[in-house]
């Protein structure tokens, strides 16, 4: 069965004249179908008027002689050319790459994202660096005291400061122990120290005497602190600056 | 490869150009009508051709001698031309040219003796068919334009070509056909009159649907 198709795909064949053992088998599809038959002469056609034109461009022979010498002279001058690392360079610098638009759009992308990475990069490393140093300035502030402010001359104050502790209860054993009292009853004092007279618990102590108690240094048995100390800053001229 | 042409290649070889212009005398014309058929003037032609052997001057010593002079200096000659290609098609973008060569000088210096003789209407007639010719192929692709001249100028095999530009003999075959029917296009040319319109013989029994 003859088939348009594949006879033209052995056209080629045909019409270089590639004589292979298929060739009379293809000379009988062309020579039974016209449209096949036709295309094959068209072609051929084509390939006459190449044929022609090259003729035609072929030069005269006189033209040789001097193309000859155009090319010595050619040769003569490539072989004075500068020789080495100048001649390179003479080539280098004068060297034009053509490069398909598909890859060099490629190339300046990724030049630019690889530069944007590098200067991205580049500022993260500036600002941990930077977090890095105020965080190693603080540290070294805290460790490291500061040098001792020059020496200002300051007024001294007379005052002084004296931690008073308060008895705020007295266990029963020390209102019962008899050592406090004399046998009539009446007050007694250390010797060593001058009986004092205090208000315990902020009422008033005239004609009280259960809340009144009179200690001294040395009787304060029984007694136990306050959990909150009163402190109080006697300044000279205070009433109770004794 | 010749004794002679082996003692050139080893001058050559050597730096000496003399040899090599010795040598080109026996190639230059095979290499000058492929180059005046890819490139569409002669100028450009010239230049092209002795670029080749300025190229095969300067990498001699790579020549091992594997394959023929020719053969190798076959594949210098299709990279210089598609390299000349490349260049000329960012010369053009870079001035904004159309592409379209001007036609030669009517009285340049490659008209044979035999046009001399003719009339100038013959031999404008002649230039302006060779110059049609010249533009239908300039506009293939410059691969498919040298498989062309390859193939039918210098009459290399399918291998042969296949081995220069890397594909199989199959791609180059597909390529002939279709740098053939472009040209075809491209220079009008008619079928016969008598087999215009005419059907298939073997229509009933065609598959291709024509």
């Amino acid at each position: 069965m003859h088939d348009c198709r594949k006879t033209k795909e052995s056209l080629v064949e045909l019409l270089f004249s590639d004589h292979d053992g298929s060739r009379p088998v293809q000379l009988q599809e062309i020579e039974t179908c016209a449209r096949c038959r036709d295309e094959f002469e068209e072609l051929s056609a084509t390939l006459g008027l190449l044929d022609h034109a090259a003729r035609i461009h072929q030069p005269a022979e006189s033209y040789w002689p001097g193309y000859t010498a155009r090319l010595a002279a050619r040769l003569q001058a490539m072989q004075v050319q500068p020789e080495g690392v100048l001649r390179w360079w003479h080539r280098f610098a004068g060297q034009s790459i053509p490069v398909p638009a598909p890859l060099a759009v490629a190339l300046a992308l990724l030049l630019i994202i690889t530069t944007g990475l590098a200067v991205r990069g580049l500022r993260a490393d500036v600002s941990v660096r930077a977090a890095q140093e105020a965080t190693e300035e603080k540290a070294s502030a805290r460790q490291e005291p500061a040098p001792p402010p020059a020496a200002v001359p300051a007024p001294v104050s007379q005052s002084k400061g004296t931690t008073r502790v308060v008895y705020v209860r007295r266990c029963d054993d020390a209102r019962k122990a008899p050592s406090t009292r004399g046998p009539g009853g009446e007050k007694i004092a250390s010797s060593a120290a001058p009986a004092r007279k205090g208000r315990l618990d902020g009422r008033r102590g005239d004609g009280a005497d259960d809340n009144v108690v009179y200690f001294t240094r040395t009787s304060l048995k029984g007694f136990e602190p306050s959990g909150n100390p009163q402190i109080r800053m006697i300044k000279p001229g205070d009433a109770y600056e004794r | 490869m010749t004794g002679g042409e082996d003692e050139l290649i080893k001058r050559a070889q050597r730096g000496d150009s003399d040899a090599l212009c010795a040598l080109a005398e026996s190639y230059q014309r095979r290499i000058y009508a492929i180059a005046r058929q890819f490139c569409r003037d002669q100028a450009t032609a010239e230049d092209l051709s002795q670029e080749v052997w300025l190229k095969a001057f300067k990498s001699l010593q790579s020549f091992r001698g594997q394959a023929s002079f020719y053969t190798w200096l076959r594949h210098i000659a299709v990279n210089t031309f598609l390299d000349h290609q490349r260049k000329a098609k960012y010369r053009q973008r870079d001035a904004g040219s159309t592409g379209v060569a001007p036609m030669e000088n009517i009285s340049d210096h490659t008209s044979s003796p035999a046009t001399a003789i003719a009339d100038v209407e013959e031999a404008l007639h002649r230039k302006i068919f060779a110059a049609k010719v010249a533009d239908a192929l300039a506009r293939l692709p410059p691969r498919q334009r040298l498989m062309l001249l390859l193939k039918h100028q210098d009459g290399m095999t399918y291998e042969e070509i296949a081995d220069i530009f890397g594909c199989s003999a199959g791609t180059v075959k597909k390529a002939l056909y279709r740098a053939l029917t472009r040209l075809r296009r491209s220079l009008s040319v008619e079928p016969r009159a008598e087999s215009k319109g005419a059907l298939c013989a073997g229509e009933e029994v065609c598959s291709c649907g024509r």
